[in-house]
């Protein structure tokens, strides 16, 4: 490989520098007006932070890959490989990190039970749990968004449309945030391929016997139920069922979860604009696309080159990965007029926070809906928030913009 | 009579996730930027146009049926 020959840049590479965490948006601003394709040293690929690049990338499927295991099995040694063995097992069957045709056949069968229309059905139900959750906090004055508030309304909803109970709720949550530690690429925890996989062996042994149960006694349209009926049609194996709930499981509550809270805290910065959305409720649909395109849950995704791809004059070469900006794209001034303003009713929007292509989030209209629901109703109820602390702090992802707290006070409108 | 079916799609909301070209592929195609298009709007039954229509994770596709 020539490195000379590469475009560089000034800035520097360090995707997990504490400013680079706390404020994304800048930094990725500098790479996409100076070099919008550049090979990361650091993190050993190439980062994309042009609209145009980042949705031509997403919608090819044919040269790029999702297969993240596959190209992870590259990079390690037998020993290595060994290690990973349940996260193997369980994430290479994932189908958000696979191509086609396996990819599809699980797309297809899980996409009717997230359509707009499906979803919708499930509003006034989501209205009430965020209506209890509030009915609770409320008369405190306080709470701690992400725990107490974000992270309860995906969670309750994700396990009913599964089919699970609702008994062990922090149990998952600790399991899926052990795994989140291995593919959120969280460089601060060395011991991160170890906590992952006890994790996934803890989910896996949860998961097991509920599968089992659910055989015996199949239901209508729970997903366990969905994905059961399909095995018995042929082409899944039981663990190809257990990976897939696990990573709805794990899909269906954290991004969520951190949309809410995102969204939270940029209307929390706006107070105008919480304004806005309590007094025109009917806003909440574009406001949750703005507040995705302002700052979305997931910065970045993942793709590998499957061939040598020649990128507005840039060679890629087959087996390199790339970084692909969505956050980025998401304030290109080329796409977005005045990108980095909050307009909770920008028209056109064609933000990529879900990705774009076949990969395209399949719990997208679900996020949608839970997160409008959510900032309707606490926008409806309490006055503007204001943070405890100014001292927030990200978690160090390259992939998740994830708050560790956001503690605020409020008072409950008259 | 009825008149003759009309599928449309929003390319302001598609974002090429392909269902519709994978639900009903004589009716979609993907353009050269991979959006999706209607190639023939009579290539498969109104039952299976109103379920590409509600398959679209983005409403992009409207069916309709002129009275």
């Amino acid at each position: 490989m020539t490195e000379g020959m590469r475009p560089t840049t000034k800035i520097h590479d360090d995707l997990m520098a504490p400013e680079v965490v706390n404020d994304p948006h800048s930094y990725y601003r500098v790479l996409r007006e100076s070099a919008p394709i550049h090979f990361n040293q650091k993190w050993g690929g190439w980062v994309l932070t042009g609209y145009d690049d980042v949705v031509q990338v997403l919608r090819d499927q044919y040269r790029f890959s999702s297969d993240r295991m596959g190209f992870l099995a590259k990079e390690l040694s037998d020993e290595q490989r060994g290690g990973y063995a349940p996260i193997f097992e369980v994430l290479s069957r994932w189908f958000v990190f696979a191509d086609p045709p396996f990819h599809t056949r699980l797309r297809l069968l899980l996409n009717p039970l997230f359509t707009p229309k499906v979803v919708g059905g499930f509003r006034p139900m989501v209205r009430g749990i965020v209506g209890g959750i509030l009915d609770e906090l409320g008369p405190k004055g306080r709470m701690e968004v992400v725990k107490q508030f974000a992270y309860q309304v995906p969670m309750s909803v994700i396990l009913g449309l599964i089919g699970m109970p609702d008994l062990d709720r922090e149990k998952i949550k600790h399991w899926s945030e052990q795994i989140g530690v291995f593919f959120f690429i969280r460089a601060d925890e060395p011991r991160r391929r170890e906590i992952a996989c006890e994790g996934v062996t803890a989910m896996v042994d949860y998961i097991r016997p509920l599968v089992e149960e659910r055989r015996k006694d199949l239901r209508d349209d729970d997903i366990i139920s969905v994905l059961i009926r399909a095995q018995n049609e042929g082409g899944l194996d039981d663990m190809d069922v257990i990976s897939t709930i696990i990573l709805l499981i794990f899909g269906g509550h954290e991004t969520t979860m951190n949309l809410i809270t995102n969204g939270t805290l940029a209307l929390m910065r706006h107070p105008a604009e919480w304004e806005r959305l309590h007094n025109d409720p009917s806003i909440a649909e574009k406001a949750v696309e703005e507040l995705l395109r302002y700052d979305g849950s997931v910065k970045t995704t993942v793709r590998w080159a499957k061939v040598d791809v020649d990128l507005k004059g840039t060679k890629i070469k087959q087996g390199e990965r790339l970084l692909i900006g969505l956050s980025a794209a998401n304030r290109d001034p080329l796409q977005f007029s005045d990108p980095d303003s909050l307009d909770l009713t920008r028209d056109p929007n064609a933000h990529v926070a879900f990705a774009h292509g076949i990969h395209t989030c399949i719990g997208g209209p679900l996020a949608r809906m839970e997160a409008q629901e959510s900032l309707l109703e606490m926008t409806k109820r309490l006055t503007c928030p204001v943070l405890e602390t100014n001292d927030l702090h990200y978690v160090p992802s390259v992939i998740h913009r994830a708050l560790e707290k956001m503690p605020v006070t409020f008072k409950v409108r008259k | 009579m009825a008149g003759k079916v009309i599928v449309t799609v929003d390319h302001g909301k598609c974002v090429g996730t392909t269902i519709c070209v994978l639900t009903v592929p004589k009716v979609f195609a993907l353009d050269e930027v991979g959006q999706a298009i209607v190639i023939d709007p009579d290539g498969d039954t109104l039952a299976r146009l109103r379920y590409a229509e509600d398959q679209c994770p983005q409403s992009a596709i409207t069916v309709e049926v002129p009275e």
